[in-house]
């Protein structure tokens, strides 16, 4: 089983490296936008002051694009292409094609935080305080990436084309991020609720808790992420066990 | 290896299958043969348990894990090399077992270090059924193997099929081509409405159509 895993998770990870284009989407654009932003608005972007509140949202996106396109896409492409069908038969089991890909989303994931950050130390240097804070998000990434391949994990099992669910993660992202806005200036119990809808208001929270920035954690608030964390792993697990191994745009 | 009184409905309520029972002849080459949308690949999903297969009408079949099965279109993208690609099926298969490309036969030997995107289609197809049979299972599914290959390419496919029954193993194909079917060693079911309309040798088959050739001895028992 594990010597499967890691004969797949290799094999994997070359065949994502080798698609490069995705890092447009998941580091380039990100940075791009980070150095515009500062430069436009003297390091406030959004009227956010605070440069470790501003990383987290940079992270925040980071890991949900990489999800949705690194990991949710690429098990719906390899379902349209019978390599899911394929492999399946051959490794005899689709939850080792699934956790493969998700080993390799997270390493790349990771990578891809690590050289945000580094970019963010080198263009701004009231950052260097924020090294601890950086490396304490790469190790929650590990247990957070999982949790938000959860939250996704429904796309999995809709009944969709790959065009049609390409719109609606775009909408999904959209939204997403629109949600975390500190423009919007929630009341707490709305960014309770959506903490556990949200899947970047859950990081937000996590990343704010796991780091301990938020200044307020409570018993109640860790039982909410715990809680919100368990859901989502038992209930992303069933489109892992109930995913069709068969193509949604062809018969075969 | 028996398929009982199996009857299946595609999701748009169309009756693909109805009271069908077929039986397949373990070391032989069970060549399945029927028009397109019969349910030929269907039949196949059923039998290599990608779609869930109940032990009554499905007896006697191996376990997913002792199955290998190609199938219909190519699994990989462009950016996996011939001999990787080939190596991670047979690690899959069995995880010490060392490949590299002094292990492929002469007609890939060229190829093994070529990307999938820098092959042509029929040689991307004989790639991956040299990795299918790589790997040591007990049932081997073809599902239209011969489908974009040129004359040559099917001779080379056939005859790698053939050599995986003259080990014992069961292999199960459907295909639409009949000149380059192997005479002996094979076991034909016809499927027609709806179920299998003649299974037995080629020989059989002309025979009982009163016919000269196989493709009109086919199309005789498809009408």
């Amino acid at each position: 089983m594990w010597r499967k895993l890691g004969i797949l998770s290799r094999f994997e990870l070359r065949q994502t490296w080798d698609d490069k284009m995705v890092l447009f989407y998941t580091l380039i654009a990100p940075m791009i936008f980070f150095v515009l932003t500062d430069l436009s608005s003297n390091g406030h972007p959004f009227g956010v002051h605070n440069l470790a509140s501003q990383l987290i949202g940079y992270w925040v996106y980071i890991v949900l694009v990489g999800i949705l396109n690194g990991f949710q896409f690429a098990l719906i492409g390899m379902r349209e292409s019978n390599f899911l069908k394929m492999f399946t038969v051959i490794a005899g089991d689709k939850r080792l094609i699934f956790f493969s890909n998700l080993v390799v989303q997270v390493l790349f994931i990771e990578i891809e935080v690590f050289l945000f950050d580094l970019v963010v130390l080198i263009l701004n240097s009231a950052s260097l305080p924020l090294l601890p804070m950086m490396a304490g998000g790469l190790l929650l990434n590990v247990v957070l990436i999982p949790i938000i391949a959860g939250f996704t994990n429904f796309l999995l099992i809709l009944p969709l084309r790959v065009n049609l669910v390409s719109l609606m993660t775009t909408g999904y992202i959209f939204v997403g991020m629109f949600l975390i806005s500190p423009g919007l200036g929630l009341a707490p119990w709305l960014n309770d609720v959506l903490t556990a809808l949200n899947p970047c208001s859950y990081m937000i929270q996590f990343y704010g808790v796991g780091l301990d920035i938020l200044g307020r954690v409570t018993l109640a608030h860790v039982g909410l992420l715990a809680g919100v964390a368990a859901f989502y792993l038992l209930v992303g697990y069933y489109p892992v066990r109930h995913m069709k191994l068969q193509s949604n745009t062809s018969r075969y | 290896m028996k398929i009982q009184d199996f009857s299946y409905q595609l999701p748009d309520d169309r009756v693909l299958f109805d009271h069908l029972t077929a039986e397949f002849e373990p070391g032989k080459v069970n060549i399945l043969l029927g028009v397109n949308g019969v349910g030929k690949t269907t039949l196949l999903d059923f039998i290599a348990g990608v779609s869930e297969r109940a032990d009554l009408p499905f007896d006697g079949f191996p376990e997913m894990a002792r199955i290998a099965y190609q199938m219909q279109g190519i699994p990989f993208t462009g950016s996996a090399k011939v001999v990787d690609a080939i190596r991670m099926m047979v690690n899959l298969d069995r995880p010490t077992a060392k490949f590299d490309a002094s292990r492929l036969p002469e007609n890939l030997k060229d190829i093994a270090n070529s990307h999938f995107r820098d092959l042509s289609g029929g040689q991307r197809r004989l790639v991956i059924l040299e990795g299918i049979c790589q790997l040591q299972r007990d049932l081997y599914l073809f599902d239209e193997p011969e489908s974009g290959l040129d004359v040559k390419l099917a001779v080379q496919m056939m005859s790698r099929i053939k050599t995986l029954a003259a080990k014992g193993k069961t292999v199960i194909m459907t295909t639409h081509q009949f000149r380059n079917l192997p005479e002996d060693n094979v076991h034909l079911l016809v499927l027609a409405g709806k179920c299998i309309a003649f299974t037995g040798t080629p020989a059989e088959l002309m025979a009982e159509t009163n016919t000269q050739s196989l493709e009109e001895a086919y199309l005789k028992t498809d009408s």
